[in-house]
């Protein structure tokens, strides 16, 4: 389908919300054909380094540095359903968190049609999130998983994380056992924020395929996940930076080779993902790797994976997480020579290279207190070596080695 | 003093039995199941499967969230704690998979909800059955 029939279907979906408003005026509260939930997360967060701020994913523009912030986690998102008839059922969801814009507008995070074909499958058409990785497709809702946020060394890079396009959902549940296969194709558009390369800038992600396979046993949920896209990013520094390779291809061929490992027009990018959750009455146990492979060497490529395990005792589960990133694509380049009228454009290469999603590593613990069925309240603190990407630096300094984060957050569904 | 004692023990017998009452798994006296496997009921309770095995649509219904019969029946039978739960359904909700199962006030409600729709299965102590509805699984 191409990206027009997708704009098409993100149109609709502003259609339905408008009738769902509509109904919401018409339908009383108790009637079960139209329900409304919503969730959210108050959240506060410290960085015993001042030099720049810890984020919680790659669209902040600003996050936490010595005095508090509420802009890394806090979030809001509320939810209509509504039933059709026995076949047809109709969802949106509107968030609002702390975005690339330095604001709070809210966006549509979901809106889709599911047609519901047989009891084991069915078929969403709209706007979805990724849902290949473990937690992608709940990551908004902290009430539902154990540490304050999910570990940003998987999650924090996901920047593509709602699509408009369809899914299947084919489920088979045979006594204990539970499986889900979900296939998706779509098309994204989204913001990304990067003071090194001029602020705020757009990414596109064309011909998104993917599949997730989960199978849940005797309280082990098992999941695969696989997507690809090709994806585009764009900002004005960019785009100079690719002008100056082209020029200086003209009187230097090598800087033309560098253009085509560099690029990001509709490169192939694929992400892997291998996961595990156990959740018994006591012990939680959620490890992930993943590992993403970007033709562009600007966009990086790189393995992450984290474990975290918790204990609950009552309303209280304390918890431990890992969590690290291993850059496997090239931080330098050599093609450009570092003396001579090229060494200008040859710094601002490596430096690229270099600030792209580098080697991190984190130790955290913490605690979630249940205080209600539909109220929890955590608190984690996290020493984080490396992560440059996470940190916006304040000015040109270099990023920091080593930061502990504090966090602290409150979160309700309803 | 022999009777007083055992008039004393019967008492706390009685008592003993009131507050280890087992979970009854029910359904409409019409419903042609004759028994249901605890995993089949969790399936039902998690929005896994929407059907008995005879294949005609399942109904859940639960108990609030704050008795303690809603407690020990997904302690037991679904083998999950209330923390568990109000995760899952916050995964499920928000990624529009589905929603939890219709709240009834209380076991008169579930019983009679129960004994008016051969769809829907409910759970209440065994103290509670009667002749209105029909037990397809016990749990201790």
């Amino acid at each position: 389908m191409p990206p027009n029939s997708f704009y098409l279907l993100s149109c609709k979906c502003r259609v339905i919300f408008l009738a769902l408003s509509v109904l919401s005026v018409c339908v009383s509260a108790d009637d079960s054909a139209l329900q409304f939930s919503a969730f959210g997360t108050l959240g506060v967060v410290h960085s015993d380094d001042d030099s720049a701020y810890y984020r919680a994913n790659l669209r902040q523009p600003t996050g936490a540095d010595k005095s508090w912030s509420a802009d890394v986690d806090s979030k809001v998102g509320g939810q209509a359903d509504l039933a059709i008839n026995d076949s047809w059922w109709a969802t949106i969801q509107v968030v609002s968190e702390y975005g690339a814009s330095g604001n709070y507008s809210p966006e549509i995070d979901w809106a889709y049609l599911t047609f519901v074909a047989t009891d084991n499958l069915k078929v969403r058409v709209g706007r979805l999130r990724v849902p290949t990785f473990l937690a992608s497709d709940y990551l908004n809702v902290g009430h539902a998983f154990l540490p304050v946020r999910l570990p940003i060394d998987i999650y924090g890079q996901l920047s593509l994380y709602h699509f408009d396009g369809a899914d299947l959902i084919y489920e088979l549940a045979v006594s204990d056992s539970y499986l889900l296969i979900q296939p998706i194709v779509g098309y994204s558009e989204f913001d990304l924020y990067a003071g090194a390369i001029g602020g705020k800038y757009q990414g596109k992600a064309e011909n998104i395929l993917g599949l997730r396979v989960s199978m849940e046993r005797k309280g082990v949920t098992y999941n695969f996940g696989y997507f690809q896209t090709d994806l585009t990013t764009t900002s004005t520094a960019l785009t100079d930076f690719y002008d100056s390779l082209t020029t200086a291809s003209a009187g230097f061929p090598p800087a033309g080779s560098l253009l085509v490992d560099l690029e990001t027009s509709g490169r192939k990018t694929k992400w892997l993902t291998l996961g595990l959750r156990y959740e018994g009455q006591q012990l939680l146990i959620m490890c992930e790797y993943g590992r993403r492979d970007a033709e562009s060497d600007l966009t990086g490529s790189n393995e992450s994976s984290y474990i975290l395990g918790g204990y609950r005792m009552g309303r209280w589960t304390p918890y431990l997480l890992y969590s690290e990133l291993n850059k496997t694509s090239d931080s330098s380049d050599s093609r450009l020579p570092a003396v001579g009228p090229l060494a200008p454009l040859a710094a601002v290469t490596n430096a690229l290279l270099q600030g792209n999603l580098e080697n991190s590593y984190t130790t955290g613990v913490g605690v979630r207190y249940d205080i209600a069925s539909n109220w929890s309240i955590k608190a984690q603190y996290q020493q984080i070596s490396g992560g440059g990407h996470f940190f916006e630096s304040k000015q040109a300094t270099a990023k920091p080695q080593r930061t502990g984060v504090l966090s602290a957050a409150i979160n309700f569904v309803y | 003093m022999w009777s007083r004692t055992l008039i004393s023990l019967s008492f706390l017998f009685f008592a003993h039995s009131v507050g280890a009452d087992g979970i009854a798994i029910i359904v409409n006296n019409d419903n042609p199941e004759k028994k249901l496997s605890g995993q089949h009921v969790g399936n039902i309770y998690l929005r896994r499967i929407n059907r008995f095995p005879h294949g005609d649509k399942a109904i859940p219904l639960d108990l609030p969230q704050d008795s303690d019969l809603y407690e020990a029946f997904y302690r037991k039978v679904i083998k999950k704690s209330p923390a568990q739960m109000s995760a899952h359904w916050a995964r499920m909700i928000f990624t529009g998979k589905g929603r939890p199962p219709k709240r009834v006030a209380n076991m008169a409600d579930m019983k009679n909800l129960v004994s008016q729709n051969e769809s829907i299965i409910g759970y209440v102590n065994e103290g509670a059955v009667d002749t209105s509805v029909k037990v397809l699984l016990h749990t201790p």
